[in-house]
């Protein structure tokens, strides 16, 4: 019986955009934290190793810091194994990472590169078949060739690939996909018995088998992942499997779209806020349509200004927003103008309506409001 | 604001004047110069501004010159609510009072008083509108201010009623400071935006050098792994081009070996070859041997006979060539007998020739010897002759001269004779002369003559002057005289002719004898044609003796001449003779000659092949003694086929060597060489290449590129989302800025309409029917257009520009003073500048304003205002 963790896609290095100032320090500290708890969850779950299966670095060309913490964080558990596998990202290329100085020589015991396509015996009857990459573009079913020249054996082999399958991805012209039905012939076959894979960021059970896994990434990266934030435990004998999920991730990347029309509408948005847990590893993607009153966009603004200090960081759609803010009688009451500044004011309304200066009006119009409300 | 009435009392020059003004309408002060009427503005501005206790510089100059009093000032006004009466005296007795009477009495003194006025008026009085509508006597017609509070409000009531506020003008000010942080003043972005601009862009650029710095890592990887790959096989390429070059070195050699094979089997073939040509050659040569024997035998034989047939034909011909030969030698002696005496009679003949040569060279030379002696003679003459032709016709005109020079003297000369009485020695001329008795001295005195007796007496005489010059004529025509006859060497005349005469007769001996030589010399000389004689001489005196004898010698030269004619004749007959026998004897000799040489060469041919047969079957025998024949054929034999053995064994290896093409495998050998260090050429470079770029590879990775991209994408998208807001909020700014400044502008065309509109109204009743103004923001007239001809207020006459001037503060005035607002119009005399037509219409204009609004007209010059018609005029006192 083999007992592991598969995980995938660290993507260690990677920076987000929208992360501005200590989130970013902080996202950063969060994955290699992913690291540490990865192997506690190892020595708690009774694994001798994890697999790591590919886009370990964001990129080979990350810093020395990421590398270091990276190799810090997995000699916390001498005794739990890390086979690391080169992936798409960080390719085992002539400017590896693996092979830099700054990896080499500060590589602890327990780490392993699976820097070829042989079987590696981690304990006696249990072999990994890896498939690292060692380009970006590679021409051939890597986890096939991998897997070709196996002939059958007594030990469980657990396959190590790293990319998209044939059957998922769009693009069915690129030579390196990996053929699901491949894998699961020979899973049938019994030539291997499970499949640990990474690229896809969601944990996912591809096929009819049961034995072929997307790991998912330990954090989070993108709006678009279904079910991040997971490493699996895979308990496996050659007519046994049983992989359960476990969360590792603490962050949470949130896209959210919003209707406001009233001011009900932003009590509601207001709310939910409010209700979001750990704002601070909270990433939020606010799209807002509908329209609002000038009062209601101050209100807005006001209560995202609030958030966006709150949570790690709080992405609206700028520019591209849908939310038109349409100043009401009473707005304009409230500004309390006459002559030819209500005329003015009757005017941006307008063209605050539609057209191509309806946004700068609609700005205009709030630059407004702020200048009066800061006369007062 | 209306003033009611206005008293002054020693104000300046005025002692006590008091006017009551019309408060709805036209009031005109008349009054002379220095009664006070221009005091009236100026004392209402001193009353309502300076305290009592002021002394400043402007106070002082309204104080009466010449009386101990204070100016006093008294006016009644309603401003607003409020009327009141208002008091102030300076200097003496300074004193304020103030009498409120409505809207509820109040009697103020002192500050108090001033204070409380200045309240009233800063709660009912617009202060620039009063100043504004002032006109001031002698000043300069100008457009008044007339942006002032009061008309504002009046035009913006007069709008709708939306009267703007101070707050509006904060929010336009805001607007315009908030449209200012993002556009310069022109309307271009501003410095800030720029910048931040130019930080994008810097940003991006940082991106963009930074992914391609990660390109080229990445290109640098894939060229990596290629050549990581093509290191790998090289090397198996190396590999196997040393295998190749191993297996095919060893076939090299293989053929190598065969090669050196065939080279012996070449050698032993040669050999063989070698000396079957040796045995091959001996028995040529026996055969040759035997040959030569064969061929000498039948030689001699050949020769034998050949001797012995030409025997007769050669006796033949030496008898033939014998017989002619004895003819020619007959022939030839003949002839050498006929030329014997042919030289004989020529040399006879010669002898004649030669004696008559000497005689007529003889005497040609003794011809010659007389002319030379002749010339010899003649040449001396023609020395010592001197004279000649010429010098005698000279000596003959020198005569004559000397004759007629005498004849002319002798005619005019003193003669003088002197005869001595006793015998006397006397000096004549310095001469000494001796004189006998008796003895006379004459002589012809041509110059000075002196007779000297020592002792006795001097006679001294002088010729006449022309027997002097005379004289002188005479003595150089005889020097001349004298002179050409010692050039001819004679002593007269006669001589000369004489030696002249000689002198010709030489000339022409010489000339003879001249001719005479050469005549006979010619062309030798005289010497010559001696020894030519002499020769002569010598040769025919020695022939005679030296002569055969027979035949004799002939008797005369012609004998001689026939002689050796005769000789000649006989020696060509003789000579046909021997050409002929010549002739005939050369065809057999020349035979003779061929046959005796056939023979010899017969002769020498046969003893030469006798001794060749000899030689050839001594050689040959010693041959046979040395190798017998069948030897030879055996030996020959035995070596053919050796030959033939080592020819097939030679044939053998070379098809052996050829199946193995040693050309193919040696050029596939060289180039399996030279394909193995290309090889290793090519894998030495790629692994170095290799190495460096790994050697790159890893300087790069080291520097954490990737995270310096995504830290400058993250900046890049910063600051690109800062400018997005930042250029939202720059054309939110601007749309604000732009759509209230446009309404600002058509708000201000609305307010501007009614005041407009007066000017335009009161202006007609001047300016006709078709005149409009244009306002500026000041509200002041910026342009009149006059029957569609529009022109800048600057541009018009001064007179135009105070009526407009007037018209303006009027229809103002006309706009903020219903209801009693507003202030009055004050009008110090002008209108200086107008003529009476428009002073007439002016008058109108004022009394049309005044029906609105109070108009006080200040004038010393009352029929200027006649024709405001419904103006209370007030006279001021003188």
């Amino acid at each position: 019986m083999a007992k592991f963790l598969h995980t995938a896609d660290w993507q260690l290095g990677m920076t987000r955009h929208f992360l501005a100032g200590e989130a970013q320090s902080r996202f950063d500290g969060a994955r290699i934290d992913a690291i540490r708890t990865i192997g506690a969850l190892a020595i708690d779950e009774g694994c001798s190793f994890v697999v790591v299966c590919g886009d370990v670095f964001e990129s080979n060309q990350v810093s020395r810091q990421v590398i270091l913490r990276a190799l810090e964080a997995m000699g916390a558990t001498p005794q739990v194994s890390f086979y690391l596998l080169p992936g798409n990202h960080d390719p085992l290329d002539a400017s590896s990472v693996y092979t830099s100085p700054t990896f080499t020589d500060h590589k602890p015991d327990n780490v392993v590169v699976l820097a070829d396509s042989s079987p590696v015996e981690v304990f006696s009857g249990v072999e990994l078949i890896p498939a690292p990459w060692f380009t970006k573009r590679p021409l051939t079913d890597l986890v096939a060739d991998a897997c070709d020249p196996l002939e059958d054996a007594d030990a469980v082999r657990i396959v190590v690939g790293h990319g998209a399958i044939d059957e998922r991805s769009p693009d069915k012209s690129n030579p390196a996909l990996i053929s699901l039905s491949s894998l699961e012939e020979r899973t049938d076959a019994g030539q291997i018995h499970y499949v640990a894979l990474g690229d896809r960021h969601s944990t996912t059970d591809e096929g009819r088998t049961g034995r072929v896994w997307y790991s998912g990434a330990p954090e989070p990266t993108d709006y678009v992942e279904i079910n991040p934030a997971n490493v699996l435990l895979v308990e496996l004998d050659a007519n046994h499997i049983h992989v359960q999920e476990r969360r590792v991730g603490n962050w949470r990347f949130l896209s959210e779209e919003r209707e406001l029309t009233s001011e009900e509408d932003i009590d509601e948005l207001e709310e939910w806020l409010g209700s979001l847990k750990s704002k601070d590893r909270m990433i939020v993607k606010l799209a807002l349509i509908g329209h609002v009153s000038l009062a209601q966009m101050a209100r807005l603004d006001h209560l995202l200004e609030i958030h966006s200090n709150l949570l790690a960081t709080l992405e609206t759609r700028e520019r591209r927003s849908e939310l038109v803010v349409v100043p009401d009688g009473s707005d304009l009451d409230k500004l309390e103008l006459s002559g030819f500044a209500r005329e003015a004011v009757d005017d941006l309304s307008e063209l605050a309506r539609s057209g191509e200066q309806a946004m700068a009006a609609r700005d205009a119009l709030a630059l407004l409001h702020r200048l009066v409300k800061a006369e007062a | 604001m209306r003033l009611h009435r206005i008293r002054l009392n020693n104000y300046r020059g005025v002692v006590n004047c008091t006017v009551e003004f019309s408060t709805s309408g036209v009031t005109v002060v008349e009054g002379d110069n220095e009664v006070g009427k221009s005091c009236i503005p100026e004392a209402l501005d001193m009353i309502l501004h300076r305290l009592d206790s002021s002394s400043k510089q402007p106070l002082k100059a309204i104080r009466p010159v010449h009386l101990d009093v204070g100016p006093e000032v008294e006016v009644e006004i309603s401003s607003g609510n409020y009327r009141f009466k208002y008091f102030k005296r300076w200097y003496r007795r300074p004193e304020t009072t103030l009498e409120v009477i409505t809207p509820r009495r109040e009697q103020l003194t002192g500050r108090e008083a001033h204070e409380r006025v200045e309240a009233i008026l800063k709660e009912t009085l617009d202060h620039d509108l009063w100043n504004a509508l002032t006109i001031e006597q002698g000043t300069e017609p100008e457009l008044p201010k007339l942006g002032v509070p009061s008309l504002g409000q009046a035009l913006d009531l007069a709008a709708g009623g939306n009267q703007a506020d101070d707050s509006d003008d904060a929010l336009w000010d805001r607007i315009c400071a908030e449209r200012l942080r993002y556009w310069t003043g022109t309307g271009k972005e501003s410095q800030d935006r720029q910048r931040l601009a130019d930080e994008v862009d810097l940003a991006l650029g940082e991106v963009i050098d930074l992914e391609n710095r990660l390109q080229a890592i990445e290109n640098d990887a894939i060229e990596a792994d290629r050549l990581a790959r093509l290191v790998v096989d090289l090397a198996v390429r190396r590999d196997e081009a040393a295998e190749t070059v191993n297996m095919l070195s060893k076939r090299w050699e293989a053929t190598e070996s065969l090669r050196n094979q065939i080279e012996r089997l070449t050698a032993d073939h040669t050999a063989a070859q070698a000396q079957q040509q040796v045995i091959e050659g001996n028995r040529q040569r026996r055969r040759e041997l035997v040959d030569a024997v064969r061929d000498q035998n039948r030689e001699l034989a050949s020769l034998e006979t050949e001797v012995e047939q030409a025997i007769p034909d050669l006796a033949l011909a030496l008898q033939h060539s014998q017989e002619t030969d004895s003819a020619l030698s007959a022939a030839r002696n003949a002839l050498r007998v006929a030329e014997d005496e042919l030289r004989l009679a020529i040399n006879d003949r010669d002898y004649y020739r030669n004696l008559i040569e000497k005689e007529q060279l003889s005497e040609r030379y003794e011809r010659v010897i007389s002319a030379q002696e002749d010339l010899k003679e003649a040449e001396k003459v023609l020395e010592s002759a001197h004279v000649s032709d010429e010098l005698v016709s000279k000596i003959e005109d020198a005569n004559l001269n000397v004759a007629s020079a005498k004849a002319a003297l002798s005619g005019s000369a003193t003669s003088v004779e002197a005869t001595a009485l006793s015998a006397v020695s006397a000096q004549i001329n310095g001469v000494g002369v001796e004189l006998e008795a008796g003895e006379a001295h004459e002589t012809d005195v041509t110059g000075s003559w002196e007779l000297v007796v020592p002792n006795i007496v001097q006679v001294r005489m002088h010729a006449g002057s022309g027997s002097s010059d005379l004289a002188a004529s005479l003595h150089a025509a005889q020097e001349e005289h004298n002179r050409l006859c010692a050039q001819g060497s004679v002593s007269n005349l006669t001589e000369a002719r004489q030696k002249a005469e000689e002198r010709r007769e030489a000339a022409r001996r010489r000339v003879e004898a001249q001719k005479t030589i050469v005549q006979d010399v010619r062309d030798l000389t005289p010497e010559v044609l001696a020894q030519k004689v002499d020769g002569l001489e010598k040769r025919t005196a020695s022939y005679p003796g030296n002569r055969p004898e027979i035949p004799p010698l002939p008797s005369s030269f012609e004998d001689a001449k026939q002689a050796a004619s005769h000789a000649e004749s006989s020696v060509d007959e003789c000579r046909t003779e021997v050409d002929r026998c010549e002739a005939n004897h050369t065809e057999p000799d020349e035979a003779r000659r061929q046959a005796e040489l056939s023979a010899a060469v017969r002769d020498e041919r046969l003893n030469n092949v006798r001794i060749a047969l000899e030689q050839a079957e001594q050689k040959l025998e010693e041959d046979r003694q040395r190798q017998s024949d069948v030897a030879i054929d055996e030996a020959l034999a035995a070596e053919e086929m050796k030959v033939e053995e080592a020819a097939a064994a030679l044939e053998q290896a070379e098809k052996e060597l050829r199946t193995q093409d040693p050309d193919s495998v040696k050029a596939k050998l060289d180039n399996a060489h030279a394909v193995k260090v290309k090889t290793e050429n090519d894998l030495r470079n790629n692994q170095q290449r290799l190495h460096q770029l790994k050697g790159t590879l890893e300087a790069y990775g080291e520097a954490g590129l990737h995270s310096q991209l995504n830290d400058a994408r993250n900046e890049y998208q910063h600051l690109v989302r800062r400018h997005e807001r930042i250029e939202a909020r720059a054309q939110a700014a601007l749309l604000l800025h732009q759509t209230f400044e446009r309404h600002r502008q058509k708000a201000r065309q609305r307010y501007i309409a009614p005041f407009k509109e007066q000017i335009e109204q009161l202006g007609r009743i001047v300016f006709g029917p078709t005149f409009e103004v244009e306002l500026d923001n000041d509200l002041r007239v910026a342009r009149r257009t006059l029957e569609g001809k529009t022109l800048d207020f600057s541009q018009l006459s001064v007179g135009a520009c105070e009526q407009i001037g007037v018209i303006s503060r009027l229809a103002c005035a006309a706009i903020v003073s219903p209801d009693g607002g507003g202030a009055p119009v004050v009008i110090d005399d002008a209108l200086g500048w107008s003529d009476p037509t428009r002073l007439q219409s002016m008058g109108a204009v004022i009394a049309a304003a005044g029906r609105d609004c109070q108009v006080i007209v200040l004038t010393c010059t009352p029929g200027r205002y006649a024709h405001v018609g419904n103006a209370e005029v007030v006279r001021l006192p003188a």
